[in-house]
């Protein structure tokens, strides 16, 4: 992937041209925002794969029609799960780096 | 079947009708605009989350020291933590009850949001996030 930020825009306006929706295009140039800004400001590699992401999920989101409770608590346990595997993963990198003996509780 | 143009109530329903349709088409505007802001603002949060705590164990000098910093990070990150979860609870709220109220409800919770996020110092988009 030579230019993330390149092919998050257009895939969006892809995704928006092919909708033939202005709602669908001004959301996904909204959501192209963020994602420039957040991708912007941490750089390369995880950052542009959550950005991907996102930015699939504007079209989608504008594509889909309404908003229902379920995709916002949906999307909340996928947010919560995923900071619990963040602090699973430094607590990992710290024990692995200075060579703690493993949790005898611990899984995975 | 007969015509809407001679029934004046015929008339005053439908106008009933597509001012509400109307009204739910701007509401679920709002909705999907500040769920997406939202979903794009978790995204970047866990990715930041994810590169702070791995900055966190690449300048720990001892295992205590980073569990320490570790710790302190994570005690400052629970309101934000707290703040999404109001805010996407807040969006289903309004997804179900797209009542004005309820929508002003979720704009102060963005407002809050993007307070907390900046805070911390995690990124918010320049411009976007305020219903």
């Amino acid at each position: 992937m030579s230019d993330p930020i390149k092919t998050i825009r257009e895939l969006t306006l892809h995704g928006a041209s092919i909708g033939r929706n202005y709602d669908v295009i001004g959301l996904a140039l909204h959501g192209l925002e963020i994602i420039e800004s957040i991708v912007g400001s941490m750089g390369p590699t995880k950052a542009a794969f959550h950005a991907i992401e996102a930015a699939l999920e504007v079209i989608r989101s504008g594509l889909e029609g309404d908003v229902s409770p379920g995709d916002a608590n949906a999307k909340l346990s996928e947010f919560v799960a995923m900071v619990a595997d963040n602090d699973a993963r430094a607590d990992k990198a710290i024990a692995a780096k200075f060579g703690a003996p493993r949790d005898p509780d611990a899984h995975g | 079947m007969p015509s809407v143009r001679h029934h004046p109530r015929a008339i005053a329903l439908l106008l009933v009708v597509v001012a509400f349709v109307s009204a739910c088409a701007s509401h679920q505007a709002e909705l999907r605009i500040a769920l997406t802001t939202i979903n794009a603002a978790s995204d970047g949060f866990v990715a930041w989350d994810d590169q702070h705590q791995a900055d966190v164990v690449a300048h720990a000098i001892s295992l205590d020291q980073g569990k320490a910093d570790l710790a302190s990070y994570r005690k400052k990150r629970e309101p934000v933590i707290r703040i999404f979860a109001v805010a996407y609870k807040a969006t289903a709220t309004a997804a179900l009850e797209p009542t004005t109220e309820n929508l002003l409800v979720l704009a102060a919770d963005l407002a809050d949001l993007k307070t907390a996020v900046v805070e911390l110092g995690a990124s918010w988009p320049k411009d976007g996030g305020s219903p």
